[in-house]
């Protein structure tokens, strides 16, 4: 077991190791549910290291020996489902539907590897995604008060939607160059400064943080593409 | 590019060893004719090859209507002098390299080419065997130049960085870097999405009729 463990941290390399095997040995012992176990093997390492690919793998093997029924076996809707909505734990609510609409597989549908393995990753992106724009909202509420100002949340927002709508048929170095010109300082000082002098009507007020998750989302899901 | 690779072929694979190799003088000169029977107009955008212990290559070639006398005959005009594949002739060096000649290191368009002559040199006396296989000649189209995007052609005035601020906003470096790095998690989803189909029927939330079938 000791053996097994090592060679873990080993693979997975991360950066609190005590914390690490901590973590292991506590969710160890608990009833081995297979949700829970292959949710377990996710949560290793990063998603952008290469040991994760790995890590999806073996949890996709675990997940394989499911009981759906008496005779059959197999990753199905239904655990799909358990799974996806135990990563997504914290996010907002409306974000969680709008990601299960994109990606949610039906109770009773066979879901292959490829469709379990983009799925994984498209989720743990958006919890980064997701921590990315709380800390861009935390910037734009500079007094600390909870709320930031509307017009401002608005107009970022849609600089960034701007910048992906316009890389949404593949991406090539010109696309690149062009989005990262369009969220430059300049540009977005540009963009900032046209919506503080003219407001568009009806964008006065504040902005909670979960509202601007949420809208902040939309951009993200126009990349996701729907499961056919 | 468009390159639609045809053989030419050789009308008889012609490996003109120039002097008498009874005697021991092998004279390091190798010609190889190639002749388009089949084609009537050819026009020849790149041709690759792979090298077998050849020095030095120049490359005449036949067109049609270049001469002004209506003989079979025409005129071999030099459209490459003296390529050298390789850079030492008694070492082994781009031996057995694979070569391209582009458009840009030919005197003039094969166009209308009736026949193409490579003229191989081998002076050292240590490969006695020379010779160039595998060749291909392609057509190229010009590929459309990109356009480069305005605002690199004609930058705007830039605004200094005192001028960069907005009352009640944080400073832009900060909203920039963080939107781009939200641009790059959104690209990064995007790759890792998946062309596999689970196999719905339904199209938009509602069923097709013609795929449903009655059993």
């Amino acid at each position: 077991m000791v053996k097994a463990v090592l060679a873990k941290v080993i693979e997975n390399r991360p950066e609190d190791a005590v914390a690490f095997l901590a973590d292991y040995f506590e969710n160890f012992g608990d009833k081995p549910n297979k949700i829970s176990q292959a949710h377990q093997q996710l949560v290793l390492t990063h998603h952008s290291r290469p040991a994760f690919e790995g890590n999806v793998r073996a949890a996709y093997d675990i997940l394989s020996q499911f009981r759906v029924s008496k005779s059959l076996q197999g990753l199905n809707g239904v655990a799909y489902t358990e799974l996806l909505q135990l990563i997504c734990s914290g996010f907002p609510e409306d974000v969680k539907e709008k990601l299960m609409k994109k990606i949610g597989c039906r109770d009773n549908e066979v879901v292959p590897f490829n469709v379990f393995r983009a799925a994984i990753f498209t989720c743990f992106v958006l919890q980064d995604y997701i921590k990315q724009a709380e800390q861009l909202f935390h910037a734009l509420d500079i007094q600390k008060t909870g709320t930031a100002d509307k017009v401002l949340c608005e107009t970022t927002l849609n600089q960034l939607f701007l910048a992906v709508s316009s890389s949404e048929h593949g991406i090539d170095t010109k696309t690149v160059l062009d989005a990262a010109y369009s969220l430059g300082p300049d540009r977005l000082y540009l963009a900032l400064n046209k919506a503080v002098v003219s407001p568009a009507r009806g964008s006065r007020g504040t902005t909670t943080c979960d509202e601007f998750v949420i809208s902040a989302v939309d951009s993200f899901l126009l990349k996701v593409s729907p499961l056919t | 590019m468009n390159a639609d690779p045809k053989n030419g072929t050789p009308k008889t694979p012609l490996y003109i060893k120039v002097g008498d190799l009874k005697v021991e003088f092998h004279s390091g000169c190798c010609i190889l004719d190639i002749g388009f029977p089949n084609t009537i107009s050819v026009e020849i955008g790149e041709i690759h090859f792979k090298n077998y212990y050849t020095y030095a290559l120049s490359l005449k070639a036949r067109r049609r209507g270049d001469s002004s006398e209506p003989a079979s005959e025409a005129k071999w005009k030099t459209c490459l002098r003296n390529m050298r594949l390789m850079p030492h002739p008694h070492f082994e060096t781009g031996s057995q390299d694979y070569f391209t000649i582009s458009r840009k290191q030919l005197s003039y368009d094969l166009c209308n080419v009736t026949g193409l002559r490579f003229i191989l040199r081998q002076p050292s006396p240590i490969w006695k065997e020379f010779k160039i296989e595998d060749l291909k000649f392609c057509k190229t189209s010009e590929t459309k130049p990109v356009s480069l995007p305005s605002w690199l052609l004609k930058p705007p005035r830039p605004i200094d960085e005192e001028d960069r601020e907005i009352k009640g906003a944080p400073p832009m470096e900060t909203l920039s870097n963080h939107l781009q790095q939200m641009w790059g998690l959104g690209e990064q989803a995007a790759t890792n999405s998946t062309q596999n189909a689970l196999g719905r029927f339904d199209v938009d939330g509602s069923y097709e009729i013609n795929l449903l079938s009655y059993t």
